[in-house]
């Protein structure tokens, strides 16, 4: 149970956020070191510390390395060091790298810290263009077409709609909530509420999606500390432990994918709920990753919080959102909170630890002792699962 | 480049698919390794240009100038009566009237950005 041999010894020590949102005249190292800085605060522990370094690819940026740039921008030499890229599941699939380095001996305390001015480098429009360019979808077989991420998106909820009867309404319904979330974290990106006919109302991208069922494009980065159990329980904060992990791949392109409604979450969440020994039932509070709208809904469905093609009605009524019966993504979200790239994902994984502490302020959970924070990558392709517990 | 065959088709306004010459099954995207069997041999055979939609989507944003003077365009996921699966565009019907299960044949058209490539139009209209 104890030790570095398992998942089980291996802790979220400290988590950290840059501002998110509009954040001017930050370059992405200032935008890491302001997240990394407040992560090691909140564990009680300095640079002197870090061993290991976990970071991801840039956007807005041209690193051939971003490894190497980040440790020497944060002037440390870890002994364990990866620029690790499972696209959208990254933030997740850090924490179990970071615990493998862990358990093997390869580093003792590992800093994860990733983010980019993506909204201010070259504002969302542009980024929206450049994200349609950049290998998403397949260059000389989609490209072509004309598809925006969005695009490949919406072919999911187009295809899930057609099976399973699922709403644009009930699509709104997991904007709804990210936004209501995100009214109640000072750090989010948008927090005025919005409704099911605001979203409905928003300039049509690419049917069925609106603007408001896609992601924002934001400034930001999130850092986390992962460490032993042991040592983490001589450290600040209440002990958050992670109990499994696990990754899940189905397909890289969604135009020759065959079954466009299904993720690889069934494969990533199978893994981390048999490591962990619970069943979704369990869980009290799920951190989903949400660059779109219907991404929620078909995690929920292939994560088991509901039978697939009832994700649609499992978040109606408020459902996922404040006060509702299962809460979703209480930081907000990409839809909500910011996306700054491939650090997006990370908040979730931060939110999860916050929960379980029991210091998410007006949005804690009650009771929440057991979390799922998961990650999506590419085009519903790429996942990554964890489960994590109180203590 | 594994889809130099079907690229190359395409600008003869023709489609082929790569069939497994081990198991028979016929895929896409072009692939070093059968997606079935793992054989590594394959024949291209023409395409019989039939299929159906089976996911779709309208886009009213155009990723690019480029398309700026094309949208709103349906762009499609078609399955091919051979059993695999590609992106398209669904042309020559509203886009009010794409569903997914319509039954499309194939075209060919020269896209915004000048590359040949095929399409698929409502099979009624389609001749």
């Amino acid at each position: 149970m104890s030790g570095a041999g398992s998942l089980r010894g291996v802790a979220v020590a400290g988590i950290g956020e840059s501002r998110l949102g509009r954040v001017p005249g930050m370059p992405a190292l200032a935008l890491q070191k302001e997240a990394a800085e407040a992560a090691l605060a909140d564990a009680g522990l300095g640079f002197a510390d870090v061993d290991g370094l976990l970071t991801t690819p840039l956007r807005t940026e041209s690193w051939a390395m971003p490894c190497g740039v980040v440790a020497e921008g944060l002037g440390i030499r870890p002994r364990y060091i990866a620029t690790l890229d499972v696209a959208g599941a990254s933030g997740c699939s850090m924490v179990l790298h970071a615990a493998m380095a862990i358990a093997t001996g390869q580093a003792s305390t590992v800093l994860c810290v990733a983010g980019q001015p993506s909204l201010s480098h070259r504002g969302r429009g542009a980024t929206v263009k450049a994200l349609a360019g950049a290998g998403w979808a397949q260059l000389d077989l989609e490209a072509p077409y004309g598809p925006l991420v969005s695009t490949l998106y919406a072919l999911v909820a187009q295809r899930h709609m057609a099976e399973y009867g699922t709403t644009p309404e009930q699509l709104a319904e997991v904007a709804v909530a990210m936004r209501a979330w995100a009214g109640m974290n000072e750090n989010a990106h948008k927090r005025e509420p919005i409704t099911v006919a605001d979203v409905l109302a928003s300039p049509m991208v690419t049917s069925p999606l609106h603007v408001l069922d896609c992601a924002l494009v934001s400034d930001g980065a999130a850092a986390f500390v992962v460490t032993s159990a042991e040592r983490a329980r001589d450290l600040r904060q209440p002990l958050v432990r992670l109990l499994g992990g696990g990754h899940g791949f189905s397909h890289t392109y969604i135009g020759d994918y065959d079954a466009p409604a299904v993720t690889g979450a069934v494969d990533s969440g199978r893994e981390a709920f048999r490591q962990a020994g619970v069943r979704p039932a369990d869980i009290h509070v799920a951190e989903l990753y949400d660059c779109f709208t219907i991404t929620v809904i078909v995690e929920l469905e292939d994560l088991g919080f509901c039978a697939k093609g009832e994700g649609g009605a499992f978040v109606s009524g408020g459902r996922i959102g404040p006060g509702g019966e299962f809460p979703v993504t209480t930081h907000g979200g990409l839809l909500s909170a910011g996306h700054p790239g491939l650090a997006g994902g990370m908040f979730h994984v931060i939110e999860a630890v916050r929960q379980l502490r029991g210091q998410a302020g007006k949005r804690q959970v009650p009771g929440a002792e057991l979390a799922l924070a998961h990650g999506n990558g590419g085009i519903i392709g790429l996942h990554c699962t964890l489960i994590l517990g109180k203590g | 480049m594994l889809t130099t065959p079907l690229l190359d088709g395409y600008e003869q306004d023709r489609m082929t698919l790569p069939v497994c010459e081990a198991c028979g099954t016929a895929h896409l995207y072009p692939r070093p390794r059968c997606p079935r069997c793992g054989g590594s041999r394959f024949a291209w055979r023409e395409a019989s240009g039939r299929g159906e939609v089976t996911s779709f989507s309208v886009v009213h944003r155009a990723p690019s100038q480029e398309f700026a003077g094309s949208v709103p365009y349906t762009i499609g996921l078609i399955r091919l009566a051979e059993g695999p699966q590609l992106m398209a565009w669904v042309v020559d019907v509203p886009p009010e009237d794409v569903r997914v299960g319509l039954p499309v044949r194939l075209r060919f058209v020269t896209l915004p950005g000048g590359e040949r490539r095929p399409v698929f139009a409502p099979e009624e209209a389609a001749h």
